[in-house]
């Protein structure tokens, strides 16, 4: 088919004022905040489930390319349409369905994000997977990426907070999947759950929601050792202590904004929060404050429920400020039993060494979870084949010791090999259920799952 | 060869592509999220207009959709001052000899041949009496380019301010301070007719300056000898100093305000004026529906961003029942004028031109 026919139907469904073709326009749906980069033939703004039934309909008939996209917040490249086709532009469905305060649950549009959501619930009760602390990504990317973030330790990734699931599929039929109660199908709705768009995309959902804690302690420490992060949770657990969450700067990350955080003595920087009943705050505080002096801290630091807020804002600053220095990076994300995680980020600086790239890390020792970034220069190809070598490098490592990748970001772009690599079996039975479900391979192509000739 | 200097393309460089900025930005909030109108392309498509694309009438036309309202450069967590790169890149298109939009690249003989970023002469002198001369004293009114363009805003403005203290205005000699240019991108010859206008001012004796438009001021205050206050503040003190006063409205009216996103004592002091009135019920409106210094010019450059959100203004002032708008700047009520075109069911307004209604 021809583009100008292609256009012409997409935009006989969707209005001609939601079909985007312009250079500039097409510009700007051609990254996310990975360095991926792919532009899409043309771009559609739909508004309704309906809408999104007739364009999968078109795209599976012409073979196309689709891309569903959300904010554009992935770090593996996951909303960049690297085979072109049509990018589907979902933050027009942001409509707030249904709020059911008493059993706490949300049904939502896929396009709906983070911070709408909680704006739109009472003061008391929020949404707890919000990946980048910001609340700028869609229901929909959460749902479709299984993200993580630091208080997946108490509320699991997204995967844990989906009850019911709207998902178009690659043959434009809509599947109505999961069920408030638990259920059996759950087990269909975990296949589409995670599954990065590349089996149809998700255009509704009903989320949990999470009471907020009436109070809120955290421990601000510069350690001089990583193990000592893995001590304090193992300690903290045989003792009986809930940890909520716990993010660790790494000190490759630490090196490179050296000027305003001397590194000498410091291998993180980590923030450890508890929250719940004031009660239980008052007898796990002083136990935990004794666990983290007794391993001898640089420097520690305790704050207390609206002042926690404002450190999680100030290191994921701290974070972003360092990767801000740099051109851009490639990201593995994984997670490994906590007894690994010292061998991984040990890995790391390895790899950062041996392959003459920086590298920023942070890592979640409650969680077992590790993002590393290697920092590159885009222009120097050498250097960007180096931080692919890097990546590779770690992710043996990920593997050899039993380790899962793309955990709490999803493979995309940046992973697929290593996915591959790592988890064969998975990514062999993922094939099959592709090729039932999606045999013109048009939904995401290219990213999670290395499809062979099909 | 290169269109943008390295220093831009190296500030540009440093956007961590999170979105951050597009959640913050008025524009991408009311025109349905779409990603070429949020701030994170305009720190991505440069690069790409380096590398892979080409200077096309499209790019010209899209690097004046920003209205730099400045919400993008407090949202930035590292903290890229997104709108001065924006104006940067209307400067580097215009250094290179880039045509800007009709209505912008006017500009330039405009100021040339009348003095006037836009409108003219003759429709300057019409908001005076044809034989208005000024008077002595060193207050004066700067009745801005704007007032050939909306003389009902200048009008109402210098009646008012004529109440309760002494004031004089240059009329349709008054030359442009060269603020418009300076958002178009004319960087130089906006400063310029800064010079130009300074001494001016300065031949007049003028000590005390009341601005009919927020980005005149702005621009104005650069000058340090004249003291410069918008006209919206001027008439606040002279209420609060006891000077004025309104009288109150027979019906209720439920009217909402629509100020700035980053001039905060502005949209104060337009609540602060409006409220006073009897039977004014004032409307909270979102906070998507705030406009930036550049707004006008944006419009006048033709902007369907801009076009839109007023479009989604007026839209949500009739769901939300409003009898009438108030725009805080003349500038703003001018789009808003240009786009209703007297069709408006919700009244519109600028603060001068609402309380003129009350005297």
């Amino acid at each position: 088919m021809k583009e100008g026919e292609l256009i012409e139907l997409l935009s006989g469904i969707v209005g001609a004022e939601n079909v985007l073709t312009g250079e500039i326009e097409l510009a700007s749906y051609s990254y996310d905040a990975s360095n991926i980069r792919g532009y899409p033939d043309v771009v559609v703004r739909p508004s309704n489930s309906e809408e999104i039934v007739e364009i999968m309909k078109i795209a599976n008939e012409t073979g196309t390319p689709i891309t569903p996209r959300g904010s554009g917040t992935s770090i593996v490249g996951g909303s960049v349409p690297i085979k072109g086709g049509i990018v589907v532009d979902l933050l027009k469905m942001n409509n707030i369905i249904e709020i059911d305060e008493d059993n706490l649950l949300a049904t939502v549009e896929a396009g709906v994000t983070v911070s709408e959501l909680n704006n739109a619930l009472e003061e008391n009760i929020f949404f707890p997977i919000d990946p980048e602390v910001r609340g700028l990504s869609t229901i929909g990317g959460i749902l479709a990426e299984d993200s993580a973030c630091p208080l997946s330790t108490v509320y699991g990734t997204a995967r844990n907070n989906a009850l019911e699931i709207e998902v178009v599929l690659p043959d434009g039929k809509i599947a109505h999947l999961g069920t408030k109660a638990p259920s059996k199908q759950r087990h269909l709705m975990d296949f589409i759950i995670g599954s990065e768009g590349t089996l149809g995309i998700i255009t509704k959902a009903t989320v949990k929601l999470a009471s907020k804690p009436e109070a809120r302690h955290a421990f601000y420490v510069k350690m001089s050792d990583s193990s000592d992060a893995i001590s304090i949770v193992q300690e903290a657990e045989r003792r009986g202590i809930k940890i909520s969450a716990f993010q660790a700067i790494y000190r490759d990350a630490l090196k490179e904004i050296g000027e305003e955080i001397s590194t000498d003595y410091i291998d993180f920087i980590g923030l450890i929060e508890l929250r719940g009943d004031p009660l239980w705050l008052s007898t796990w505080v002083p136990k935990l404050r004794e666990i983290i002096t007794e391993l001898d801290p640089v420097e520690m630091e305790e704050l207390e429920d609206e002042d926690v807020k404002e450190y999680w804002r100030k290191v994921s600053v701290l974070y972003d400020v360092m990767k801000a220095k740099h051109m851009t990076g490639l990201s593995i994300s994984f997670s490994i039993y906590r007894d690994k995680m010292r061998d991984l980020l040990q890995r790391v600086d390895q790899a950062s060494m041996r392959l003459n790239l920086p590298s920023l890390t942070t890592f979640h020792p409650a969680l077992g979870w590790i993002v590393a970034t290697f920092l590159f220069v885009p222009e120097e190809k050498k250097e960007s084949e180096r931080a692919e070598k890097a990546v590779s490098f770690v992710g043996d490592g990920v593997s050899k010791l039993g380790g899962s990748i793309g955990f709490g970001t999803g493979i995309g772009v940046s992973m697929i090999e290593q996915y591959f690599k790592s988890s064969p079996d998975a990514v062999r039975l993922l094939e099959l259920l592709k090729r039932a479900l999606d045999p013109k391979n048009i939904m995401n192509p290219g990213k999670l799952i290395p499809l062979r000739e099909m | 060869m290169s269109v943008f200097p390295e220093s831009l393309l190296r500030s540009l460089d440093l956007c961590i592509k999170c979105g951050a900025c597009n959640h913050a930005c008025p524009i991408f909030i009311s025109q349905e999220r779409k990603e070429f109108l949020g701030p994170r392309a305009y720190l991505q498509i440069p690069r790409l207009v380096e590398e892979e694309l080409e200077i096309s009438v499209d790019f010209i036309e899209y690097a004046y959709e920003c209205m730099m309202c400045g919400r993008c450069d407090d949202a930035c967590p590292v903290g890229i001052q997104i709108s001065r790169l924006i104006l940067a890149i209307r400067e580097a298109l215009i250094d290179q000899g880039y045509v800007p939009p009709p209505k912008v690249a006017s500009m330039p003989t405009k100021l040339s041949e009348e003095g006037l970023a836009f409108g003219s002469r003759e429709l300057k002198a019409k908001w005076l009496p044809p034989d208005y001369q000024p008077g002595k004293g060193d207050t004066f009114f700067f009745s801005t380019c704007l007032s050939s363009e909306v003389p009902e805003s200048a009008v109402a403005a210098f009646h008012l301010l004529k109440q309760f203290m002494d004031i004089e205005t240059i009329g349709r000699e008054e030359l442009c301070c060269g603020a418009f240019l300076r958002l178009a991108g004319y960087k130089y010859l906006s400063e310029g007719a800064l010079e130009e206008c300074e001494n001016q001012l300065s031949a007049f004796k003028i000590r005390k300056l009341v601005v009919l438009s927020r980005p005149c001021l702005d621009f104005i205050q650069k000058i340090g000898e004249i003291n410069a206050i918008h006209v919206v503040d001027a008439i606040r003190e002279a209420v609060e100093g006891g000077k004025l006063r309104f009288n109150g409205s027979k019906k209720e009216i439920r009217l909402g305000i629509i100020g700035y996103c980053d001039s905060y004592e502005l949209n104060y002091s337009s609540e602060e004026l409006v409220s006073q009135i009897k039977g004014v019920r004032v409307i909270d409106m979102p906070t998507w529906a705030a406009c930036g210094a550049g707004s006008l010019l944006s419009f006048k450059a033709g902007s369907k961003g801009i076009r839109g959100h007023f479009l989604k203004i007026l839209q949500l002032a009739r769901d939300m029942k409003l009898n009438s708008l108030v725009f805080v700047d003349s500038s703003l009520y001018f789009i808003a004028r240009e786009i209703t075109r007297g069709k408006s069911k919700v009244r519109i307004y600028d603060v001068p031109q609402f309380l003129s209604k009350f005297l």
